[in-house]
């Protein structure tokens, strides 16, 4: 795989917003046909109950720009030093321009400031963190990534089959800064597009743009939305371990060096047999996260991150290992070195 | 792993509540679903160290397609 290191670029804040409006997987007694045996089962297994979900009228810009506004705040930031911004997304405001456009004016950013999305999911994290600190590296002083999206407004991946909602809503912004005593950060990259149809969203592009028929009766675009669960977990066992070895092994250092396994919080199982494959102690991989929040895709490892860690990331030096894997197929592995950042932990919108 | 116990491990995973055999149908089971098809991807990665694909779990008819795609892992 793509073997990447970066050198002289350190992480300052991470903030996360979700929308307050909480739903819970058995407050819908439509879900599997109404049964509720089945649904416990499924809520045992994945680890999902409660998530998060935005109004209509909300997008994962929305949800980016209040959580850039608390690392400016807190961190009494003069977000004027901003060179660029990095918008990481699946669910963008508009087809274009670039939602990072309308960000750097929404955050009031100087002209002098670049800005441009990136289509990443599950891994989309790891992937910004990876293009941010590379910017950071080649002349930009401070990078602003922002990380998220509203997926649960794909509502068609549930409407028509018999599974539940998974999907959190969630936004991120992280703040990085060039900084040559910063210590080296390492990346493990890959990409599977044989399997682009594993989880997708068929309509809507240029492929198959909008007609008559995609719509529901209540007006509701079809984006065909869907995900092979198996193939996921057959894609996740088959990269994900080795990937988080490599990464371990580029770093020249072991997983007892690392204090926390950040990983792309997809369902408890999937993150139990992560880390039964590499080895991982349990107590090293946080995932609480999933059943306060859903699958908060892209943005889940700064929610990890911000929900179960906030305190620690604040109190001393870490080293992090991350891995996002998913859509695309897709997945980064990471090791970084945090020094007592800015964290939010998880806030609320509205 | 014996095959029986690996038969145990595969209803305890999947919480499987009625009685069954090698010949029991899967599509004959409430909670054969597409959690339960992870699940025993999972299970032999976990207990026999097999590296199966979504298309070998997709091709089981019965109890005993799922057994059998273990068959040279299994302890005597």
């Amino acid at each position: 795989m793509l073997k990447s290191i970066i050198k002289n670029v350190k992480i300052k804040g991470i903030s996360v917003v979700v929308p307050s409006k909480e739903l819970c997987l058995t407050d819908d007694k439509s879900l599997y046909g109404g049964d509720e045996k089945q649904l416990k089962r499924v809520m045992r297994s994945s680890g999902f109950n409660k998530r998060r979900v935005a109004d209509e009228n909300v997008t994962a810009s929305d949800l980016c720009v209040k959580a850039a506004e608390n690392i400016f705040a807190d961190m009494n930031f003069d977000r004027k030093n901003i060179d660029a911004v990095v918008f990481v997304t699946q669910t963008p405001d508009y087809h274009m321009p670039a939602t990072a456009c309308v960000i750097q004016h929404r955050l009031g950013l100087k002209e002098s400031t670049a800005a441009f999305d990136v289509n990443q999911g599950c891994a989309g994290y790891a992937y910004g963190v990876w293009i941010a600190s590379m910017l950071a590296n080649s002349g930009c002083r401070y990078v602003l990534l922002l990380v998220g999206d509203t997926s649960s407004k794909y509502t068609d991946m549930f409407r028509e089959h018999q599974s539940a909602p998974i999907f959190g809503d969630a936004g991120s912004a992280t703040l990085f800064e060039f900084d040559e005593k910063a210590a080296p950060m390492y990346f493990d990259i890959g990409t599977d597009g044989s399997n682009y149809e594993v989880i997708m969203a068929r309509n809507g592009g240029f492929r198959n743009p909008p007609k008559k028929d995609m719509f529901y009766e209540d007006g509701t675009f079809k984006y065909e939305a869907r995900m092979d669960g198996l193939k996921v977990m057959e894609f996740t066992l088959s990269k994900v371990p080795g990937s988080i070895k490599d990464v371990l092994e580029r770093a020249g250092i072991t997983k007892d060096d690392i204090d926390f396994f950040v990983m792309h919080q997809a369902n408890k199982f999937i993150l139990e047999n992560i880390a039964l494959e590499a080895d991982i102690p349990l107590d090293k991989m946080p995932m609480e996260t999933i059943s306060k929040y859903g699958n908060q895709s892209c943005t889940s490892i700064p929610g990890a991150i911000c929900d179960a860690l906030e305190e620690e990331v604040q109190k001393r030096p870490l080293k992090l290992c991350i891995s996002g894997f998913g859509i695309g197929l897709s997945w980064v592995s990471a090791v970084l070195d945090i020094d007592r950042i800015y964290c939010s932990g998880i806030r609320n919108f509205d | 792993m014996k095959k029986e116990e690996f038969l145990e491990k595969f209803i305890d995973a999947v919480q499987i509540e009625e009685d069954v055999n090698e010949h029991t149908d899967l599509s004959s089971l409430d909670e054969w679903d597409s959690l339960a098809s992870v699940t025993v991807l999972a299970l032999f990665n976990k207990y026999l160290g097999l590296k199966l694909t979504a298309q070998d779990i997709k091709s089981c008819m019965t109890v005993g397609d799922i057994l059998n795609l273990g068959r040279e892992k299994y302890a005597e």
